[in-house]
């Protein structure tokens, strides 16, 4: 029955419930079915996806998770009682699903464990197979952890449903190939494939937070996203990896600058042009905390230098009040473990900023000819800045203007010519 | 006011695959559609069903498997409103989301005792 009073809440419920909840499913009934049998999961999911959009049209359960946890499991162990010894099912639960005696159990406590972390965890370390592209990985987490059809993570890229379509293909037969989910990452303490999956995680983010085509709705969904499963690895305790902190430290940076970045006609701000009051406060706290958190361990990664860096711009009061020198150092450390041009040149304009204008010049003019930054508008920009501070006027114009032609948007095109506008002669 | 029974017919129930993202989208439409009713003060009261079933028929009883009328006709919930008039839960029913689907509303008079 409906009654008027219930109905105040539902919709905000609603908000992403289906798409959590399917990927919570799917994880726990790829544990139960095995990698190789994904599809299946799937297929249960969609089935008692469709039931609750018929059952609950009129109003909410209480508890939408357990609501679906029993009609799963119901539909689960239907299709492992009709399929009998025809399917393979999870090499760890093979036995326990064979046997009518401890069939219904088995599935029944995988079910009530769905709400746990732990099956998103380990369908997220198993998507992230080494073998696997990184833009594969990630169309996997889209697909199984965030619960996004082929046509929406297309929109999301910008691509065509076929692309998404042959990723999906080369996961899934990867999979195929697997008994089991992954072990449990919160089991083994160090796991050598954690660098992979913060690696797709970071791409996620960066989809969403620099990816210069897809509305800014999906955007802000793909840093969700990317937030959401870092915290799965975060709120784990003491296993919570100090690196995955340190991720979630520079998407919590990041993401504390994203409303200050745009102007109101959605023009891309320089750092220096930008309104600090309008950052994110919480959102500088938590990335604080998690930077904080991610300094327990003993090792200094990568994301432990990117975070540091995100955090000395974002917690800086002003752009003169930033501490250059140190930015300049960390860029070094990251440098010494990743020699990509790209943190080369972020290194050169900290460099500037940090008054050594003349080495900057240098450093910025031997990135020039390298293959990876030649049709990367951001270098042009960088040095645009550069020459800028080196008072070096015609030639800062020039570089912006060069900028300009490779942009990749209009919102990116009108940011590099307002700041060659922007240079006055001296 | 009287009250007036919608009988919805077809809908999202029949159409099968689509993705959690348009699942939930749709269900909101619901939700904003029946709060609105309520909001509006026609005191929204009813029951999805589900697919499966029974069918019991004619003087020999013959009870069959399942509801068996074409998806497009199969009964997908009721819901009684109180209304000024049929005109007004006629008007009501255009917003129902069950459209969107291609489904239909029936609206009828609660027989008064």
């Amino acid at each position: 029955m409906t009654g008027p009073s219930a109905q105040a809440e539902p919709q905000a419920l609603v908000a992403s419930l289906f798409r959590h909840e399917a990927a919570r499913l799917v994880a726990a009934l790829t544990r139960l079915f095995g990698p190789h049998n994904l599809e299946l999961a799937e297929d249960v999911v969609q089935e008692a996806l469709e039931t609750a959009l018929q059952a609950w049209k009129f109003n909410i359960p209480d508890n939408p998770s357990a609501w679906l946890n029993k009609v799963a499991r119901n539909r689960a162990l239907d299709v492992i009682r009709h399929s009998g010894i025809e399917r393979r099912y999870a090499d760890e639960l093979r036995g326990m699903l064979a046997s009518e005696w401890t069939l219904a159990t088995t599935v029944e406590q995988s079910l009530d464990d769905a709400s746990s972390p732990e099956n998103l965890l380990r369908l997220m370390f198993t998507v992230c197979q080494p073998q696997l592209a990184e833009e594969t990985q990630i169309t996997l987490i889209l697909k199984f952890l965030c619960g996004f059809a082929s046509s929406e993570i297309a929109a999301a890229f910008l691509t065509n449903e076929q692309t998404i379509a042959k990723r999906l293909q080369r996961g899934r037969a990867v999979l195929r190939e697997l008994g089991s989910l992954a072990p449990s990452p919160l089991a083994a303490g160090h796991d050598p494939r954690l660098d992979a999956v913060l690696g797709a995680l970071y791409l996620l983010f960066n989809e969403g937070y620099h990816g210069s085509h897809a509305t800014t709705q999906t955007r802000a969904v793909l840093c969700d996203e990317a937030v959401r499963l870092c915290g799965l690895l975060t709120e784990q305790g003491d296993v919570g990896t100090p690196k995955a902190h340190a991720l979630m430290a520079l998407m919590c940076f990041h993401l504390a600058r994203l409303a200050g970045r745009m102007d109101g006609e959605g023009i891309y701000l320089p750092l220096a042009r930008q309104d600090r009051s309008r950052w994110n406060p919480a959102l500088k706290e938590r990335g604080l905390f998690h930077l904080n958190t991610s300094a327990r361990g003993t090792e200094l990664s990568v994301w432990h230098l990117e975070a540091a860096i995100a955090g000395q711009h974002t917690l800086a009061a002003s752009l003169e009040e930033t501490d250059w020198q140190t930015i300049v150092q960390l860029y070094e450390l990251l440098y010494a473990r990743n020699t990509s041009p790209v943190i080369a040149m972020n290194r050169a304009l900290s460099r500037a900023y940090a008054g050594d204008v003349q080495q900057a010049l240098a450093e910025i003019a031997s990135l020039a000819h390298e293959p990876a930054l030649v049709s990367y508008p951001f270098l042009w920009a960088a040095r645009g800045e550069i020459h800028a501070r080196a008072e070096q006027v015609a030639e800062a114009r020039r570089c912006y203007q060069h900028a300009a032609t490779l942009a990749r948007s209009v919102a990116e095109k009108r940011a590099f010519l307002r700041n060659a506008d922007a240079i006055v002669d001296s | 006011m009287a009250k007036f029974m919608y009988v919805f017919r077809g809908g999202v129930f029949v159409e099968k695959g689509l993705s959690p993202t348009v699942l939930q989208d749709h269900l909101k439409l619901w939700y904003a559609w029946i709060g609105e009713l309520g909001a509006q003060g026609h005191q929204p009261s009813g029951h999805p069903v589900q697919a499966s079933g029974r069918t019991i028929r004619g003087k020999s009883k013959v009870v069959t498997d399942g509801p068996y009328a074409e998806s497009k006709d199969l009964v997908t919930g009721n819901l009684v409103i109180d209304v000024a008039s049929i005109e007004v839960a006629a008007e009501l029913a255009l917003g129902c989301p069950v459209f969107v689907y291609d489904g239909s509303v029936e609206v009828r008079p609660v027989a008064e005792m």
